[in-house]
């Protein structure tokens, strides 16, 4: 089972995630469990590329696909922003009170406690982050 | 997303509908641009459905605003899901939760009412209870007891268990680079609000006590087995006994867990507690040899059989500690509770009799203790992560033992978890 997804850079395209994920997750028998997982790594990463990514607005910024094969989900974010691996980034230190935290880094955290593997690649021009999740039985 | 504040009782509630994601997240700034925080705030997230990164920064841009007004600040009805991604990103114990608008009222309104607390008085002696959180408590379990007890352990069953700083729990462990550094030495340990400490079963008797400064992935307990109080605690209870009659731990427990009965409805049968204890009588145990395969018995039977006993645990006969202060992880279970609720092979993961814990028959505790002397007076708060790194930072650290239930107890300040639930411990690093 795959889909994909376009995303121009607009923070309002965001919205697009949720019925984007939950048609992938009936059409793929995808747990809601599983289902809240990959709706926030596909969020916190679409909004990395919005963000920070460089794209002029209104421009297509990124492209997800989604497959789940053999109980694996394997989530693709491909962008056309500027060369950035997330993956090189020091995780945030949580354990710092509300004062003391810095803003950002959470994210990729996020993505990194929610996937098994994350793999980076500059390919043809564009960054190519590929995560998966083994989902729950 | 929909932002609607209203009043309740001099508490200012903003209901926060919709999804606080990356959009919602920019949107809801928008809402909150201008506003004073100099007053008590309850974010009501009834009707939040999503959160991420984004939306937690917003929260936190909120509780800085409102710690930097002198306002004290509180989330309600945080559904699951976003109660998950809250404790992702480690603010679950530092934002305080409530079940619903009306008690996260009640709590920051500070009022006569919740300042007194409710007062209970029991044969072992009073209890003053107040709400500080109503999170669903669960225990997480790694390992099983049995393989410590049966003398199972092999280098398979061992885990790495990464600590954190809000964390609570109690094992069999070791720290240690390589296997044949930390397997031969494995022995009680317990986890306090970022302060690790464990007694190698090295021969020398001497626990070894650490604070990690980060949740990074650098200090990694290698356990056996290991069960951790997750969630955050819902009461902060202040225990006093009678005048010259200390009460048993024991008793304290057979004493929470009967007010239990008559005042929670999500009472299980089963409590995680975190307690800082004024110590009478110490009465400690703790395992003496490494308790792997290779180590077992010649006669096959359980270390704690009475034929092995003595050679695998040292355990106090006389009290010791007198006048020091405890900070205690620990959990129990009522055996005269309906404990149907509860996965009933996890519960007997965490739980075993201990033969020294004389007199036990309805209930079981399993509690690791860290006796410090020359602690400061209790500190008024009502949040023990704060409690405990204050008895951490300025008392005299003394010993860490397994402890036994017939210890007493002049007074103490307990953190309870309502446990609803026993899981797997499936926390990798």
């Amino acid at each position: 089972m795959k889909m994909s997804a376009d995303f121009l850079s607009d923070r309002a395209e965001l919205t697009k995630i949720e019925p984007f994920t939950a048609d992938f997750a009936a059409a793929a028998g995808v747990p809601d469990k599983d289902l809240f997982a990959l709706q926030i790594v596909v969020e916190e990463l679409v909004t990395n590329v919005i963000d920070y990514g460089g794209v002029p607005a209104g421009q297509p910024a990124a492209r997800v696909e989604l497959e789940v094969a053999d109980g694996v989900l394997t989530m693709v974010i491909t962008d056309s922003g500027r060369e950035y691996n997330p993956l090189l980034r020091e995780d945030p230190d949580v354990t710092l009170s509300a004062e003391d935290r810095p803003i950002g880094g959470l994210g990729v955290h996020f993505c990194k406690k929610l996937t098994e593997t994350q793999s980076y690649a500059r390919t043809a021009g564009k960054n190519v982050l590929t995560l998966t999740r083994k989902l729950s039985a | 997303m929909k932002l609607e504040v209203s009043e309740r009782d001099g508490v200012r509630v903003a209901a926060l509908a919709g999804r606080l994601d990356g959009f919602g997240a920019k949107e809801a700034e928008k809402l909150v641009a201008g506003a004073e925080f100099d007053s008590p705030l309850v974010l009501d997230c009834t009707e939040l459905t999503y959160l991420s990164s984004a939306g937690v920064r917003f929260l936190l841009t909120v509780q800085k605003a409102t710690s930097a007004g002198g306002a004290a600040f509180a989330l309600s009805a945080l559904q699951p899901f976003c109660a998950s991604v809250l404790e992702m990103s480690g603010l679950s114990g530092m934002i305080p939760v409530y079940a619903s608008p009306a008690e996260a009222v009640r709590a920051l309104q500070g009022g006569s009412g919740a300042a007194e607390g409710e007062r209970h008085e029991t044969a072992a002696g009073g209890f003053v209870f107040h709400t500080v959180g109503s999170t669903a408590g669960t225990i997480d379990i790694l390992g099983d007891i049995a393989n410590v007890i049966e003398c199972a352990i092999t280098p398979e069953l061992v885990a790495g268990k990464p600590f954190f700083e809000t964390e609570y729990s109690l094992g069999l462990g070791a720290l240690g680079g390589a296997p044949e550094d930390y397997l031969p030495v494995m022995g009680e340990a317990v986890m306090l609000a970022g302060t690790m400490v464990w007694l190698p079963t090295d021969g020398n008797d001497t626990p070894d006590y650490m604070i990690p400064r980060k949740a990074s992935t650098s200090v990694v307990l290698q356990t056996g087995f290991n069960a951790s109080i997750r969630g955050g605690f819902n009461e902060f209870v202040e225990f006093t006994a009678a005048p010259g009659c200390p009460a048993s731990v024991r008793e304290i427990y057979r004493a929470l867990f009967d007010l239990a009965k008559l005042r929670r409805t999500d009472y299980r049968g089963v409590l995680g507690l975190a307690m800082r204890a004024e110590i009478c009588g110490a009465f400690g145990a703790g395992i003496t040899k490494s308790p792997l395969l290779v180590n077992r018995p010649a006669n096959g039977k359980m270390i704690t059989d009475g034929s092995n006993y003595d050679a695998w645990f040292e355990s106090d006969k006389t009290p010791r500690h007198q006048g020091s202060t405890a900070l205690i992880c620990g959990a129990g279970e009522d055996l005269t509770a309906d404990l149907s609720a509860i996965d009933q092979d996890r519960l007997r993961r965490m739980f075993y009799l201990n033969p020294a814990n004389k007199g036990a028959q309805h209930e079981v505790l399993h509690n690791h203790a860290v006796f410090f002397g020359n602690a400061p007076p209790p500190g008024g708060t009502r949040d023990m992560d704060v409690e405990m790194r204050r008895v951490v930072d300025q008392g005299e650290f003394l010993d860490m033992r397994h402890l036994l239930d017939q210890t007493t107890v002049a007074s103490a300040l307990i953190a309870v978890s309502y446990v609803q639930e026993v899981r797997e411990d499936t926390r990798e690093d």
